[in-house]
């Protein structure tokens, strides 16, 4: 229930006459609605300095990139070394380790 | 202090718009004349000076441009710079930690000034605006956005960032003051404004 004073403040402050806003305020959102475009855009630091670090990490990124695709595009052309076959015939030693000497010649094939 | 217009000019020149430009700045800037006077109004009933009404309405158009970007619905545009209008003006409030509504026989024997403040007036000539004079700041607060703007409790929760409870009990604290003040018997606050 809306009680008695309620009812005569809502009609108090309905028949107040208040002032309107001064023009101060209309010149004030005018203001606001031209835009600067004849001015020169300030650059800020960061955004150069960020920039440049940007441009040094792609630069590098594809250094490493031509690198790598050089390094994979000659190694089919590399000659590798001989490398000796070890001999995996059962050796008489206990040790399992690889000795040189228990190396047994393999038997040599003859022409028939 | 009165922000004047130079100032303002001055500092307008150094802010410029990021990006294109929004619909909320386009909300912004396209207030109509009736807007103003509704923000000029709620600042004057609010502060009970029409300098200061002036001067934080100005501060609140200048805020709401520089952070237009938080506005993300233009629909919601009301609300939020309500916010930054009552923000403003409880800030002034804050700073100056005084009466402004001074009973009409402690104004007796001054002149001009604050004496012929429109705001002023519209409390001495009515006799239940006049019993807002007792009202601390909260008090009236509550009272101008709940019966002036005629918004919701929740809606006046909003735009002060309190609790809704804090809000009724405010309100109930004003009102029984406002009767005491009028001589009259004691009633509820009620939800008539939503």
């Amino acid at each position: 229930m809306t009680d008695d004073l309620e009812l005569r403040l809502r009609d108090s402050f309905a028949a107040a006459q208040l002032p309107s806003a001064p023009p101060s305020l209309a010149r004030t959102l005018a203001e606001l609605s031209i835009e600067p475009e004849t001015a020169p855009r300030k650059r800020r630091p960061w955004v150069l300095v960020s920039s440049g670090v940007a441009l040094l990490l792609v630069a590098g990124f594809l250094q490493i990139v031509l690198l790598l695709g050089n390094n994979a595009a000659s190694a089919p052309n590399q000659v590798l070394p001989p490398t000796p076959i070890p001999n995996t015939s059962p050796s008489s030693s206990p040790s399992p380790s690889f000795d040189p000497s228990s190396v047994v010649p393999l038997p040599r094939a003859t022409d028939r | 202090m009165r922000a004047t217009a130079p100032s303002v000019a001055i500092g307008l020149r150094e802010w410029s718009l990021t990006g294109s430009r929004t619909a909320a700045s386009d909300r912004l800037l396209g207030m109509s004349r009736a807007e103003l006077d509704r923000a000029y109004r709620l600042a004057g009933l609010l502060l009970g000076d029409a300098v200061e009404a002036e001067d934080a309405t100005q501060e609140a158009l200048l805020r709401a441009w520089q952070s237009i970007d938080s506005l993300r619905d233009p629909q919601g545009f009301g609300a939020w710079f309500d916010r930054i209008l009552v923000n403003g003006c409880r800030d002034r409030l804050r700073r100056r930690r005084k009466i402004r509504f001074i009973p009409l026989d402690a104004e007796a024997g001054t002149s001009g000034g604050i004496a012929g403040d429109p705001f002023r007036l519209v409390h001495d000539r009515d006799e239940v605006l006049g019993a807002m004079v007792g009202l601390d700041d909260d008090q009236r607060l509550v009272v101008v956005l709940h019966y002036w703007a005629d918004l919701t409790l929740q809606d006046v929760a909003n735009r002060v960032g309190w609790p809704i409870g804090t809000v009724k009990s405010r309100l109930h604290a004003a009102l029984e003051r406002m009767r005491r003040r009028l001589g009259e018997g004691i009633g509820e606050p009620t939800e008539a404004g939503g």
